[in-house]
């Protein structure tokens, strides 16, 4: 066994040393698909944590004339589920209001010393089911909302939202295009360059199966060898994303700070991942594209 | 017959073996042979007769149209790919086109058919320069094969067949470009390897290194045996008493 792994290994070193040139191709080709692939997920990961920051701003308002009575506030309900089902309905009194108001002043509420503590509306709060496509529908509630009796205004995320919402699809799109890009070119790259030297060793397996040599011992060689070329390529590709992430957030943290969230990069377990399906991506495209080669 | 001793004792057994080539040129014709462990065998004839095809049947290179090949106690066309790989180990082979690496050096040639059977690596520089040394070859431990002569090319080719330490050797024309020093040379080593157990079959149309000789010699012409006898004398079993004479017979 010890035995075995040696010579696959050996096997393998030399046979990267004859053929680097290309290997070095490949390696770049896997740095850059990963490079694009792990871009475009870590920016979606990080939008996808704005957009939870954002929820806030999905609720639909509708401002009151008068406060509901308890009667009042279920016929409300019954009207606003009847229209879509929605992940919370929150009533909020003049009073409530009022307090809410102050405690966003802070420090600055001594404003709202001589003023009535009833100067504002009443509001039904209405936070819509947290999915993409309740934007979709948002502004079809908002005009049933408005018919409905006793009502002042509605007022709902505003229009960036909505695009910020579109964004974050066509991102997931994105995500996922450049996902199989990346697996695209792990299987069909690696394969390629592995069906190359094998071309250019046709004698020497040749002469393996001459000798004897078993399945495994022929094409371990070629599943390390693409395994190799995965883990230097995804560590590569991770590397040149994180200087890129580096390199921009310095650019924008002087401007940013304040107004938009911290940027953050792949969590260790992430990384880890990407590295290690690449790895074994690489290393069963290769294996299997031995497959043929060596009329096995 | 009785199948175990037959196993122990018969480590090459063709029953009825045909091999005709596309479009109908019949390589081998209804042959039947022989050969107990431990024996040298020289198998002979003109330049076609089929010598080559034979030594194609018992690696599995090749498979036979009719007739049974049985290597070691196994028929070889009943044997799983796994099983012929792991027999194939077992066997050391020189064929006429060499098959060497050209821009791999001697060394490596060499070590090729010890590495599949995971020899450790210090065997393997050991074994290699004593058999090198046993060819006349010790300072081309380095060099690549594409710099030799074809004379030197076929003696690598023969070391690399004996220094797994095969069951069976099986040698194409081993002294084909070789002058008479060399051939000597040659055939002292499988000689050796054959007192240390190795069954030998060679192939060859050189007359001077059977002349002489107390082996089985088999003669073919156009696929078929003409001349010897296609069963081991189990009188002449191998014995390395026996086999010393032969050594200086030959020599
Ligand atoms: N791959 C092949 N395809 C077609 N015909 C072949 C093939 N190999 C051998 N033959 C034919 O089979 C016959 C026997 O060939 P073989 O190579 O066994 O002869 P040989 O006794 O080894 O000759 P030599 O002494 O020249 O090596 C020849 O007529 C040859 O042309
Ligand atoms: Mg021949």
């Amino acid at each position: 066994m010890m035995n075995f792994i040696s010579a696959v290994f050996s096997h393998t070193f030399r046979n990267i040393i004859r053929t680097w040139s290309s290997q070095l191709l490949t390696v770049l080709t896997i740095i850059l698909s990963v490079l694009i692939f792990s871009f475009f997920y870590l920016l979606y990961t990080n939008v996808l944590h704005v957009s939870r920051l954002l929820d806030n701003n999905l609720r639909l308002i509708v401002y009151l004339n008068d406060e509901p009575g308890k009667a009042m506030q279920e016929e409300y309900r019954d009207k606003i589920l009847k229209f879509d089902s929605v992940e919370k309905i929150e009533f909020v009194s003049r009073k409530e209001a009022f307090k809410r108001f102050a405690k966003q002043l802070k420090e600055n509420r001594d404003v709202l010393k001589d003023m009535p503590t009833d100067f504002l509306p009443p509001s039904i709060e209405i936070y819509p089911l947290h999915s993409l496509d309740a934007m979709t529908r948002i502004k079809r509630f908002s005009d049933y909302l408005e018919t409905l009796p006793g009502v002042l205004k509605v007022q709902y995320g505003r229009e960036w939202v909505a695009r910020f919402y579109s964004f974050v699809k066509l991102l997931r799109i994105v995500v996922v295009l450049s996902g199989v890009l990346l697996l695209l070119t792990t299987t069909f790259v690696v394969g390629h360059t592995i069906r190359l030297t094998l071309l250019s060793r046709q004698r020497e397996l040749e002469l393996l199966r001459l000798v004897g040599a078993s399945n495994n011992y022929i094409r371990m060689p070629f599943f390390l060898e693409g395994a190799l070329q995965g883990l230097a390529g995804s560590a590569g590709g991770i590397a040149a994303l994180y200087l890129l992430f580096n390199w921009i957030s310095l650019r924008f943290a002087i401007s940013s700070t304040s107004f938009l969230p911290q940027f953050t990069f792949f969590s260790m377990p992430v990384i880890v991942a990407i590295i290690a399906v690449t790895t074994l991506l690489c290393g069963s495209g290769s294996f299997s594209s031995t497959k043929k080669s060596l009329r096995l | 017959m009785n199948p175990a001793k037959n196993e122990s004792r018969i480590i090459v057994d063709l029953v009825k073996v045909s091999k005709t080539y596309h479009p109908d040129i019949h390589a081998v014709s209804d042959v039947s042979l022989s050969v107990n462990r431990g024996e040298i065998l020289f198998l002979t004839g003109r330049s076609g007769a089929g010598k080559t095809t034979i030594l194609h049947l018992l690696n599995r290179i090749e498979s036979p149209d009719k007739g049974v090949v049985e290597v070691a106690g196994q028929d070889l066309g009943k044997l799983s790919q796994g099983k012929m790989q792991k027999l194939r180990r077992s066997i050391g082979v020189a064929y006429q086109d060499f098959k060497l690496l050209s821009n791999r050096s001697v060394a490596q040639n060499i070590a090729i058919a010890m590495e599949v059977t995971y020899t450790r690596p210090a065997t393997i520089r050991a074994r290699t320069r004593d058999i090198l040394q046993r060819l006349g070859l010790e300072d081309k431990y380095h060099t690549p094969t594409s710099e030799l002569s074809r004379g030197e090319q076929q003696r690598v080719t023969i070391a690399r067949a004996v220094a797994g330490q095969p069951q069976l050797i099986l040698t194409d024309e081993p002294t084909g470009n070789l002058d008479h020093e060399t051939t000597v040379l040659v055939m002292d080593l499988l000689n050796h390897c054959n007192k240390k157990g190795a069954t030998i079959i060679i192939a060859t149309h050189d007359e001077s290194i059977y002349r002489q000789t107390d082996h089985r010699v088999i003669e073919l012409r156009a696929g078929r045996i003409v001349n010897g006898d296609p069963v081991p004398d189990d009188t002449r079993r191998h014995d390395p008493a026996t086999t010393e004479e032969t050594d200086n017979a030959d020599t």
